[in-house]
């Protein structure tokens, strides 16, 4: 998420709003790339198997 | 989530023979120092302090015999001839350089970002640039987009210097750089990554695009940056050691390394695709310091490009590659406070899955650079404590004895144990010293006799801060374990000369803790108090040592290249950069007129 609200600082405030404004148009051009999230635990894995198991085995809570 | 399907790609035969010799020397010399310990420790028998030192003495010479065996293999003359630097082909590749910034004073860094930019264009390379702001100060925030327009009106930059600014600070620098390849990423293939500090001449992008085109199999290139604008006594004998010392340290870690080279978080060119494809970092499971964010991102990136089959190399040949340095021991020591937290928590992924054996090695040396500090700290109360539960001496073993026996004087395997283990630190010093006069490298560090007063003095200096170091990286270590999260403190960039108040403030801890270990041994172990002198000495000397060391050296020892004749980018950043700082006020394109396109 990119800064659009406007500080609290009065002094730099009529700047500031043009700055921002301006800002909006400084960005890289859009070109989206798919990031897939690596796997670095074996623990997360793991840790799914008890959830599965009191899924399946009845009067556990999950 | 996903891990690659590719593999990791696996050394060639000379790599594994050099990783072989090098690991093989390092046990051996772990070996014969816990021999001669144990030689001289099971006079008065065995009991189980002496067996703990020689545990430590054996993990702690290995580790330095480690540090000393890069050297000798990077001093190793070349047997294959190097390979011509290829040409950039036509289409050239689609190149963007990424300055992630955060909280830095944008003056100085935007003027290196200006002497880039006209260093690129002069090579004919077309390059975006993105500064990607995770600055947190709203006021600090309003001088970056000032001083943006500033940086726009110098290098005429619309539509190839872009700025954006993140409220969500999510990931910390690996998560800016994220950010940008998922919304920016296709439009580039590769990204020059550097950090507010780094500089770099337009030659050097040039040279890495082409090595990046030429190998499609190359993911990460990584330069080796020099150490410039040091001006402390401090500052100036790290930046001697970087230039001097470190190209054959680094020559040594490509050869042993290979194709799972190191990742250092800037100064590096990565291919877009491979990044994107394999880097993505998750958040570990459980709180800070062990869980959360990666704080050390860069070797993790390096392993996820190894495991995924990418070439990661490091070439300390390729010029023109710069950053600045902690100007006192102060800085340094925060500066190793993060590094401290980030290697620790690599521990965690010691087993990540499918990584490279190499870059498991590699996250275990990272650690071992911490813990073997406090590993020497326990060697030395060990010591003392074996010294003092030791029991006292049978003159008379056997009855009706006439002499007495006095035991064995032990005192030359220790003096042979004190001796190789300052060899395994001085003697890559000397032997680099010796190669740079035999290669005429030591002309451009003003000649063989000044570079070696630089180097004499620079060991020097290095023996005298060691139980300082020593005693901030314990305490670092030990803040870790207890579950103390350093978060994420600014840079301390242009800090300079400390006074003795300061030296005081900072280092009356380690006085104090070395006061009283001499103390105590010299009441309970005087025996031990000489022994002890080199380490108590400079620990109660401290604060004037952090004083007096951060203060400016205008002497010409420590000389470097870069300061006889700076690299044509450096000029241009210090006349861009002075300009700015002596009118700081100047007139800049109003936003209006500056509006770059989307």
């Amino acid at each position: 998420m990119i800064v659009t609200h406007t500080p609290n600082n009065t002094e730099f405030a009529t700047d500031t709003n043009a700055l921002l404004d301006a800002s909006q148009d400084w960005m890289p051009p859009e070109a989206p790339l798919d990031m897939p999230q690596q796997v670095l635990e074996h623990d997360r894995v793991r840790a799914e198997w008890p959830r599965l198991l009191r899924l399946i085995l009845p009067g556990k809570p999950v | 989530m996903s891990s690659s399907p590719r593999k990791a790609l696996a050394a060639d035969p000379r790599t594994r023979l050099l990783r072989f010799l090098a690991l093989s020397f390092a046990l051996l010399a772990a070996l014969t120092a816990s021999t001669l310990l144990a030689d001289a420790a099971i006079q008065d028998g065995v009991d189980v302090w002496d067996v703990v030192r020689g545990l430590l003495i054996f993990v702690t010479t290995a580790w330095l015999a480690w540090g000393a065996t890069l050297s000798f293999v990077g001093l190793a003359p070349r047997v294959l001839k190097r390979r011509p630097t290829p040409e950039l082909q036509s289409p050239a590749p689609r190149l963007v350089v990424l300055v992630p910034i955060c909280n830095e004073d944008p003056v100085t860094t935007f003027a290196r970002i200006a002497a880039m930019d006209h260093s690129i264009r002069a090579e004919g390379l077309a390059a975006d640039i993105a500064i990607l702001s995770d600055t947190r100060n709203e006021e600090a925030a309003l001088l970056e987009r000032q001083t943006y327009l500033r940086l726009i009106a110098e290098t005429q930059g619309e539509g190839r210097i872009f700025y954006r600014r993140r409220s969500d600070n999510r990931g910390r620098k690996a998560g800016n750089i994220e950010d940008f390849i998922r919304r920016s990423g296709g439009a580039y293939d590769f990204a020059l990554i550097l950090d507010a500090d780094s500089l770099m001449e337009g030659r050097a992008v040039r040279e890495m695009a082409a090595r990046m085109q030429a190998d499609p199999q190359l993911g990460l290139l990584q330069t080796l940056p020099k150490i410039i604008g040091a001006r402390s006594f401090f500052g100036r004998a790290m930046q001697f050691a970087a230039s001097f010392h470190s190209p054959i340290f680094t020559r040594g870690l490509e050869r042993l390394q290979g194709n799972t080279g190191p990742f250092w978080g800037h100064n590096a060119m990565v291919r877009l695709k491979a990044f994107a494809e394999s880097c993505a970092l998750p958040e570990l499971a459980g709180p800070p310091p062990f869980g959360g964010h990666i704080l050390s991102h860069d070797y993790v990136e390096a392993a996820l490009l190894a495991r995924a089959g990418w070439r990661v190399q490091v070439d300390h040949s390729i010029g023109g590659s710069f950053e600045e340095g902690p100007e006192n021991i102060l800085s340094y020591a925060k500066r190793d406070r993060r590094w401290c937290q980030g290697n620790l928590q690599h521990s965690r992924l010691l087993l990540a899955p499918g990584l490279a054996a190499w870059s498991r090695f590699v996250f275990l040396q990272g650690i071992f650079a911490y813990l073997v500090s406090v590993l020497w700290a326990a060697f030395l109360i060990t010591s003392v404590v074996a010294t003092i539960l030791a029991p006292v001496p049978n003159y008379f073993p056997e009855p009706h004895m006439l002499f007495p026996v006095f035991p064995d004087d032990r005192t030359k395997e220790i003096t042979a144990l004190i001796v190789g283990i300052m060899g395994l630190l001085i003697l890559p010093k000397f032997a680099i010293l010796y190669e740079a006069s035999g290669t005429r490298r030591t002309a451009r560090f003003g000649g063989s006799v000044r570079a070696g007063f630089s180097v004499i003095a620079e060991i020097l200096l290095s023996s005298l801060i060691a139980p300082l170091m020593l005693m901030y990286q314990t305490k670092a270590v030990m803040q870790v374990l207890s579950g103390r999260d350093g978060g994420w403190p600014a840079n301390q960039r242009g800090e300079g000369a400390l006074t003795l108040a300061e030296g005081f403030r900072a280092g009356l801890w380690i006085m104090l803790t070395g006061g009283a270990a001499l103390a105590l041994v010299a009441r309970v172990a005087p025996d031990l108090t000489l022994w002890l002198q080199p380490v108590c000495l400079p620990m109660l000397a401290a604060p004037f040592l952090i004083a007096w060391t951060s203060r400016p050296l205008t002497h010409r020892l420590f000389l470097v290249p870069e300061e006889r004749r700076p690299a044509p980018v450096i000029r241009s950043y210090r006349e861009i950069v002075g300009r700015w700082q002596a009118d700081p006020h100047a007139e800049t394109v109003t936003p209006e007129v500056t509006h770059v396109p989307a």
